[in-house]
């Protein structure tokens, strides 16, 4: 037995051990001296807020990742002058010996690819869209799409790191998780981050656990992800034989354990842990009936397309998130792979864009005639774009396009977004930013901002240093707000 | 900095001490030579003697290292100079006194001399006073009592600007920080870092170090960033020990910078966030805190402060299993949320009156009130935003809810709302949209309302 609690004790962190026992310390002492609040209040100044820094427009965030990075060339940032140079050599001039990706910097040439794909402008303000996205095409005047977004990642792991995290290195916590962190959840039988996948086409691009990780905030805040078919949870359903009173016996013993650790042991993340069980437990009952579409009617149905009723797919996924919105869950983020086109673009670009135009716009709309968009923040968008010369042989019928961060097409709805907008502006090749570039960072920012957060003050110290979602970088971009 | 630079630095901060020394010495020379030459205090002529020498020796001192100050520049040439050469004379002055003693002269000649010294002492002190404090810092509570020079008052305003909607951002908010803040090391006289932030020109120029202000953007502005800087840090502004900002002043100059910096707008034409409008609200008197240049449907949240709730009646609604918490810190207005409360129904709503001051933003969405239940609803005047979709109200609780004067946002998506209910609403005149999907509103009935509603969004599908 006393092995037992020895080894116990040794499970204490040297960071709670140092944050709870320092008064008796002659070292903690004289550090307490010198700096009267330091020593003990490292431990206090990692809290959550609770609330936003000041009234926020958005009270929840559906963001509609498009995983491997969709090419803004065929989709939202029309070049007709591409069509006319087309297999022409991109300009030194335009490039300008900036860097290339290992995958096409060994190309003798680099010949312009245009889209094969009609554009047409559409609805008031007459922005152009492809006609890969007709239902997209017909919702315009409610987006506003940022033509001149960019980053610094390469590379799609690093890149969607940066954007989930706000590092291109992985240990961060999550945006979801940082929110989550800030405000906390309004419904206390759901989590407040939730993550939906899905694919297009197979053998793209992996994902991560690590891209919904808490990092170094509370493991309360890690995102869930909430699988298709009949366990969305991992092991959220009592085992066979179990029955619910005899979960609530075990619950209630396990927490004084809990309780008694947490006493000897000072580590917050049993805390964490036991908070996790509750929700886990009000989760068997709340998850079933979010995730249960089976009440839906067929016009909600044929308004996110047939695959909406296949479970697993981004239509699906979609009308999830609209349920889960209705839930007041505060950060919904959904992973759509199958994006990353170095070649046979024209094909699979088709089928990757069937697969999530029709159940986007039905979100903005169902949204909408709830009355949810005005207090829900959706966004649209891939971790980089894609470049404006063919990847490999360029042919009428095909090409490919290789990965390009500087300069790529988002679109963002609902909460406190300007209706109908066109922000940013690249060159006419599509390559370079000419107006009011839009930082991963600056992104990141503003979405924080509509959520009521300063995203300079929601900081957490960690071994030694206070980390924001933002770094030190990130400009609230005001021209797209209401 | 080189070893021999620092201590060149050093002994010229000395300056400061060492010029008490011959001011106090001398001051008692001076009185003392007007009773020596009476016979019977001709004992005290040995310590007059002392008192000049090591008066003279103190001015000189104070004369290098005064010398050795100015190096370090930062100061205004003209004022420096007079200082300077009334400093020399009196070294020079004191150190004739001294040598005089050795010789038989009148006395007169010696009184003469004294005063001289006096009259050098109170020069020299007052030039280098104005050199630190300002050439108005001594005149100015004067000149103020006599109405004059009020526009360059160093001390606090003290009369707040009457109309916050007249009231100009720079001249009446950001002008008095610097004012107290700033402007006694940056100030026509005194130029630390080559900074004047005495008039907007040498605002505009900035330093030495280049411009202080970025218009729009305070993070690329010294005038701000400095602040930010740890106090400890040498490029700290103000400098550890002198008066320091307030958050509020912090916020004000942030707020100032981010909006361009503009010299002429008024408080009412620049956006403000609610903490601003706070701010602005204390420092001014009547009118209401400047809405205008506001773009219309921002703000969800009323303009004006109210008290903070009562913790027992926020509780009551907590053990219930409600979710209720401010709209954001420093805000005591109340968001309200029945989402994990699906029970909550007609003979609860009571519980919301004592919150009737604060509560702003209601969601009641799939909860079993009824029309009955909106009576108490119809009781909390604040409400912007009320959410009652998935419930059983109808047109008979529209009644109630005509009396939601503020209310911007109205949800009764999936009740059994009709046309009759829509009419009862056109009151709201505040009502920015209404969601109006699956009920049994017809087409008909919307476009006999639209037109008394020309701002507001009806939602049907």
């Amino acid at each position: 037995m006393n092995t037992l609690i020895d080894e116990l004790h040794d499970q204490m962190s040297r960071r709670t051990f140092l944050g709870k026992t320092s008064a008796g310390l002659g070292a903690m002492a004289l550090s307490s001296l010198l700096n009267p609040f330091g020593a003990l209040a490292a431990s206090d100044e990692n809290q959550s807020l609770g609330k936003p820094h000041f009234a926020p427009r958005a009270k929840r965030v559906i963001y509609l990742f498009q995983s491997g990075a969709p090419s803004q060339l065929e989709t939202f940032d029309y070049k007709p002058k591409l069509e006319q140079m087309w297999g022409q050599d991109l300009p030194e001039s335009v490039r300008n010996g900036q860097r290339l990706t290992g995958m096409s910097a060994s190309q003798s040439k680099f010949p312009l690819a245009g889209s094969t794909f009609k554009f047409a402008q559409h609805g008031k303000n007459r922005m152009w869209v492809s006609e890969l996205l007709p239902h997209t095409a017909k919702i315009t005047d409610e987006l506003c799409f940022i033509r001149s977004m960019h980053t610094e990642a390469i590379n799609h792991d690093p890149a969607v790191t940066f954007f989930q995290t706000g590092s291109q290195q992985a240990g961060r916590p999550s945006f979801g998780s940082w929110v989550s962190y800030g405000l906390g959840s309004e419904n206390r039988n759901l989590p407040a981050f939730v993550v939906l996948l899905s694919k297009g086409r197979n053998g793209d691009q992996p994902l991560y656990a690590k891209l919904w990780n808490n990092g170094f905030v509370p493991s309360i805040h890690q995102g869930v992800v909430f699988r298709s078919g009949p366990d969305p949870v991992f092991y959220l359903n009592n085992p066979a034989g179990v029955d619910k009173s005899d979960r609530r016996m075990m619950l209630d013993y396990l927490a004084k354990l809990h309780q008694n650790q947490a006493q000897k042991v000072l580590d917050p993340e049993i805390n964490q842990r036991m908070a996790q069980y509750e929700m886990a437990y009000r989760m068997q009952t709340s998850v079933p009936e979010t995730l249960d579409i089976g009440k839906e009617p067929d016009y909600i149905f044929d308004m996110y397309g047939e695959e909406s009723r296949m479970p697993g797919t981004f239509a699906a996924n979609c009308l999830l998130a609209r349920k889960l919105a209705e839930k007041d869950v505060r950060f919904i983020q959904l992973y759509h792979q199958g994006w990353d086109q170095h070649g046979n673009l024209p094909r699979d670009i088709q089928i990757q864009c069937k697969s999530v135009d029709q159940a986007s716009a039905a979100l903005i709309k169902d949204l909408k005639q709830r009355g949810l968009l005005e207090d829900t923040l959706v966004i649209w968008g891939g971790e980089f774009g894609r470049t404006n010369y063919s990847q490999g042989k360029l042919t009428k019928e095909n090409y490919g396009r290789d990965h390009h961060p500087r300069c790529f097409t988002i679109w963002m709805a609902g909460a406190g977004i300007k209706k109908g907008m066109i922000y940013g502006e690249t060159d006419e090749f599509g390559y370079n930013i000419l107006r009011d570039p839009v930082h991963v960072h600056d992104f990141q920012a503003t979405v924080m901002h509509l959520m009521g957060i300063d995203h300079e003050r929601l900081v957490f110290k960690h071994q030694g240093r206070r980390y924001r979602l933002t770094d030190v970088h990130g400009h609230v971009v005001k021209p797209i707000l209401t | 900095m080189s070893p021999s630079e620092a201590l060149v630095q050093f002994a010229g901060r000395l300056h400061p001490l060492i010029i008490h020394l011959p001011i106090g010495i001398l001051a008692i020379a001076v009185v003392l030579e007007f009773f020596i030459h009476k016979p019977a205090n001709q004992n005290l002529m040995p310590a007059q003697k002392i008192l000049l020498f090591w008066g003279a020796v103190s001015a000189v001192a104070g004369c290098a290292a005064g010398f050795l100050l100015k190096q370090e520049g930062g100061y205004n040439d003209e004022a420096v100079s007079y200082h300077q050469w009334s400093g020399i004379a009196l070294a020079v002055a004191a150190c004739t006194a001294y040598l005089l003693k050795r010789f038989p002269v009148k006395a007169t000649v010696s009184k003469a001399l004294s005063v001289c010294i006096g009259l050098l002492l109170v020069l020299a002190g007052h030039f280098g006073g104005n050199l630190t404090h300002g050439s108005d810092y001594l005149t100015q509570p004067i000149l103020a009592m006599a109405g004059r020079g009020a526009a360059s008052s160093p001390l606090p305003k003290k009369v707040p600007v009457t109309d916050s909607t007249k009231a100009l951002v720079y001249a009446d908010l950001i002008e008095p920080v610097l004012e107290q803040k700033c402007r006694q090391c940056h100030n026509a006289e005194k130029q630390k870092g080559n900074l004047r932030l005495d008039n907007i020109d040498f605002l505009k120029k900035g330093g030495k170090n280049g411009p202080v202000i970025t218009a729009g953007n305070p993070a690329e502005s010294a005038l701000y960033t400095r602040l930010l800087l740890p106090e400890e840090d040498e490029k700290h502004m103000p400098p550890k020990g002198k008066p320091q900002l307030n958050e509020n002043e912090t916020a004000l100059i942030h707020w100032w910078l981010e909006q361009g910096a503009s010299f002429d707008k008024t408080v009412a034409q620049v956006p403000k966030s609610d903490l601003i409008r706070k701010i602005v609200s204390k420092l001014t008197v009547g009118g209401p805190a400047g809405n205008e240049g506001e773009p219309k449907g921002s703000s969800l949240v009323p303009v004006s402060e109210v008290d903070k709730a009562n913790d027992r009646d926020i509780d009551a609604l907590l053990q219930l299993g409600a979710y209720l918490k401010p709209i954001a810190a420093d805000n005591n207005y109340l968001s309200a949320n029945f989402i994990n409360l699906p029970s909550f129904n007609d003979r609860q709503t009571k519980l919301l009156l004592p919150l009737s001051k604060q509560l702003v933003w209601l969601r009641l969405s799939d909860t079993e009130i009824t029309d009955g239940g909106l009576a108490d609803i119809a009781k909390l005047e604040q409400l912007t935003r009320l959410e009652l979709d998935h419930t059983s109200v109808t047109d008979r609780g529209m009644e109630y809810i005509a009396r939601l004067k503020n209310l911007q946002t109205l949800n009764l998506y999936d009740t059994q709302v009709s046309d009759a209910g829509l009419q009862k609403l056109s009151a709201l005149k505040n009502l920015k949209a209404i969601y109006l999907y699956h009920t049994n509103v017809t087409p008909t009935g919307i476009e006999k309302i639209k037109s008394g509603w020309p701002s507001t969004e009806l939602v049907t599908q």
